[in-house]
């Protein structure tokens, strides 16, 4: 009793999660059906990589409001360069895609990370500016409009699905579901075993005491920014794959879904604590109230007022309970 | 002294009170009567108990046991807010004055007058009209339309008396209210206590400075790791037995003092200055030395260390380490030089707080110990953290034990195995014991001793009086950014060391003291008593 009792203190955001998912499963009839589960996973992908980058900038005590942003302008950029190439095979696609994400990540993230750690500006400042400097761009490139006209093999890393069955003629397994998984495994790995984890959660916990102890702060604050806007390019790719179009207007308020999932996560906004596992039920969450509402047919705008009710309330039960065991 | 409040009945009894915290015993069964009208001292070394006492007191913390008893009735308040509507006013040593806010704001902050039906507007003249009331009857040199900000040390805490006195509080706390006073200031201070004494204000008064009692308490309680040990009337003690009952045990029992012999040169700096923080500071440290490094607060001494540990960019000067040049460019290479460095704040620079004791511990040696060059050596933590928790009797329910939960003794073991760790051996230690209780101090005492012993060279930056003498091998001092001496180990005498410390100052001194024998006295501000 005692045990299950502390499990549960610890683990207030799954039984929110078990609470959601026995109440849609009992609202529709549809919820858990293995289609509509998979369904959902592939949903909260994109959310979950957006939500993987910040999780690592929150742990160091930053914060990061431009990635929504970064998302729409990295698919923007990598649309153009699929127009460019209609014949490239699907690895090439893939290169393309992959490519333009970690070059449009490392450029958005280093101007966040060196305005941050060698400027000292507030990183909502920082975030802010790039946010919206990031959209724009987005717009000017386009005129404002969507990029039509890319290679079907584009949609295959957002669309696509393997092993087809009878019932599931266009797949079961969604491509970027196994993509979330393994960038999912790789940056736990690097959050939990690695040196450079360590550092990104020392200097959450205190700056000065990290620097003390010998670690570059400004390094670790700037390449955590870079991984960020990687990952937000990696979702803003993912997006346009799925649609198979680039929007200019895509991902937004994407930053606010990704920091509620990493503050349901468990992560400390003060910073040193979190993990990106953890952070992934914070995804689960907010996937499965979105899907849920939807088959329910609620309309779009309530579910943005349900949905930030619920993020409250779940964030205050799990504040609730951390503060009970002190 | 007309009013001593014998005849009276104390407006505070604090009765059988006891706090514990985690792995410490703060306070055992204190008793102690307050009474209206008089100043009561609280006096005792730095961990006596004396600010949990007052915390306790003003409502910050709960008592583990015990009672309070106010105006003849039980009172259990959970926060200080309870406190200061029973009546209780703090006045602390750090003054909580905002400072782009105007006096009479400050008075009346959080209880501004509201006018109109639903007193949602403020009532600034009111406000203003009410704190120049105050301010007046004080008789102070600024007015309520004053930026608070613009205000010196001292007409700040005229504010904070103020505020004691718009509030009608009935008993005050202060707490060392004359740390950054002048002669006259202080002198102005004494003649608001008296009058806060003439209206009937029991006023409860910690100060490290012994000759200030003279001139202002009436009586006073004596405080030693947690236990009330004296308690009387001033009139009815002297202030050597004061003292005695402070310190209360033979020092070199407690020290543990063993004579190193110095080896070979292991740390030299030349002529190394800070513009405007302190100027041509040289000295050396050897293999197998504890080098004291005394001075007042604010003399540059942590400066030098956060200088030489490459924290703080130098102007000009050089470090030699074992006799080799090197210009440390961060921390990182200091590390790397085998310096380990125990800063002053333990909480805000020294730990990870809300960490594990194991991320501690292991902070710094990371990347040395690392598999494949980027990945964390999980066994290797396991083993170093359990060999040092041996090692060190570093008393933890766990690696994992989140390090704010441990006692102050026991997380400044933990900063110094993650200095031991990173193979440190040349250690600056700031101000170590500050903050811990005794026994744990004893112990502290004893690993430096060992480490020493074992070829390290320690260099320690102490405030205390009684600890340099007790511990170190040879002392440099400091005074107001430069290098005033060096006294070994024969030379050594808290007189010695307070001329070099001081002198010159003594001219424009701040505080009441004397360059006579009376040397505990001298020493009080030192010590932080």
């Amino acid at each position: 009793m005692g045990k299950a009792k502390e499990w549960s203190e610890k683990n207030a955001v799954v039984i929110v999660l078990i609470v959601l998912i026995i109440f849609f499963g009992i609202a529709n009839s549809t919820f858990l059906t293995p289609a509509n589960i998979i369904n959902i996973t592939a949903q909260m992908s994109i959310n979950a990589m957006l939500t993987i980058g910040i999780t690592f900038v929150i742990i160091t005590g930053g914060i990061d409001i431009s990635v929504g942003s970064v998302a729409a302008f990295a698919g923007i950029f990598s649309a153009y360069i699929g127009l460019k190439f209609p014949k490239a095979p699907l690895i090439g696609i893939l290169g393309i895609q992959l490519g333009s994400a970690i070059f449009i990540g490392t450029i958005c993230g280093a101007f966040i990370g060196i305005a941050i750690a060698k400027f000292k500006v507030v990183p909502m400042i920082a975030t802010l500016a790039m946010m919206t400097s990031a959209r724009g761009l987005a717009y000017v490139v386009t005129d404002g409009q969507p990029v039509y006209g890319l290679p079907n093999k584009f949609a295959w890393l957002g669309a696509g699905r393997l092993i087809t069955t009878e019932k599931m003629k266009n797949g079961v397994i969604p491509i970027i579901t196994i993509f979330l998984v393994i960038i999912l495994i790789l940056m736990h790995i690097l959050l939990s075993r690695t040196i450079f984890g360590r550092h990104v959660y020392a200097v959450g916990s205190n700056e000065k005491v990290s620097h003390l102890s010998g670690i570059n702060v400004d390094a670790v604050k700037i390449k955590v920014h870079i991984l960020c806007s990687i990952m937000a390019a990696l979702g803003g790719v993912c997006v346009t794959s799925k649609l198979n179009n680039g929007q200019p207007a895509a991902c937004d308020t994407y930053e606010m879904y990704a920091i509620a999932a990493t503050v349901l996560g468990g992560t400390s906004l003060l910073g040193g604590i979190g993990s990106v596992l953890r952070a992934m039920f914070g995804c689960a969450i907010i996937a499965i109230i979105n899907n849920g509402m939807n088959l329910m047919q609620i309309s779009s705008y309530w579910q943005k007022v349900i949905m930030g009710m619920i993020i409250l309330v779940a964030v205050i039960i799990d504040m609730a309970q951390k503060k009970e065991k002190k | 002294m007309e009013t001593k409040g014998v005849m009276e009945k104390p407006i505070l009894q604090v009765k059988e009170i006891t706090k514990t915290f985690p792995g410490v015993k703060a306070l055992t069964d204190v008793s102690i009567d307050f009474y209206p009208g008089e100043v009561h001292a609280l006096l005792g070394e730095n961990g006596a108990g004396k600010s949990t006492l007052i915390k306790i007191i003003s409502g910050v913390y709960i008592p583990t046991k015990g009672t309070l008893i106010f105006e003849q009735k039980e009172r259990a308040y959970k926060n200080p807010g309870e406190a200061l509507n029973l009546g209780i006013s703090v006045i602390h040593q750090e003054l909580s004055i905002a400072n782009e806010l105007s006096v009479a704001e400050n008075i009346f902050i959080g209880r501004e007058p509201g006018k109109g039906k639903q007193r949602f507007l403020l009532d600034r003249r009111k406000m203003e009209r009410d704190a120049q009331k105050a301010l007046s009857l004080m008789g102070v040199n600024f007015k309520a339309t004053d930026i608070a900000g613009d205000l010196s040390a001292a007409q700040q805490q005229m504010i904070e008396i103020a505020k004691v006195i718009t509030r009608n509080s009935k008993l005050v706390i202060m707490d060392e209210p004359t740390s950054s006073l002048s002669d006259s200031e202080i002198e102005a201070l004494f003649k608001q206590i008296e009058m806060l004494k003439k209206n009937n204000v029991a006023i409860i008064y910690i100060t490290h400075r012994l000759k200030e009692l003279k001139v202002v308490a009436d009586r006073i309680t004596v405080l030693r790791d947690g236990i009330v040990v004296k308690k009387s009337l001033y009139e009815d003690i002297t202030e050597s037995e004061i003292v005695a009952s402070m310190v209360g045990r033979k020092i070199s029992d407690y020290y543990n003092k063993q004579q190193h012999i110095r080896k070979e040169e292991m740390l030299r700096v030349e002529g190394l200055t800070v513009k405007g923080v302190f100027e041509d500071v040289s000295f050396a440290a050897y293999k197998g030395e504890i080098l004291g490094v005394a001075g007042l607060v604010g003399a540059g001494r942590t400066e030098v260390m956060e200088t030489i540990f490459a924290d703080k960019k130098k102007a000009s000067g050089k470090v030699f380490i074992k006799g080799k040049e090197i210009e440390l460019k961060n921390s990182r290479e200091a590390i790397a030089n085998k310096i380990g460095f125990a800063t002053e704040d333990r909480r805000r620079t020294g730990l990870m707080l809300e960490a594990s004791v194991k991320n501690n511990i292991v902070l710094p040696s990371l990347r040395r110990k690392a598999m494949k060059k980027a990945f964390v050596n999980p066994k290797w933590e396991k083993k170093v953290c359990d060999e040092y928790f041996g090692k060190l009797d570093i008393k933890t329910p766990g690696r994992e034990t989140i390090i704010k939960n441990l006692s102050g003794g026991n997380q400044q073991k933990v900063i110094l195995a993650k200095w031991l760790v990173a193979e440190s051996e040349i250690l600056i230690l700031d101000e170590p014991t500050r903050g811990i209780d005794v026994n744990a101090k004893s112990e502290f005492y004893n690993l430096m001793n060992e480490f020493v012993d074992a070829g390290g060279c320690i260099i320690m930056v102490s405030s205390e009086l009684p600890e340099i003498l007790g511990v170190a091998d040879r002392v440099i001092v400091m005074r107001e950014g430069h290098l005033s001496g060096e006294l070994n180990r024969a030379e050594m005498s808290e007189l010695n060391i307070m001329q070099l410390a001081s002198i010159q100052s003594e001219a424009e001194s701040n505080t009441p003291r004397q360059a006579d024998g009376a040397s505990n006295l001298q020493s009080s501000k030192l010590r932080g008593i």
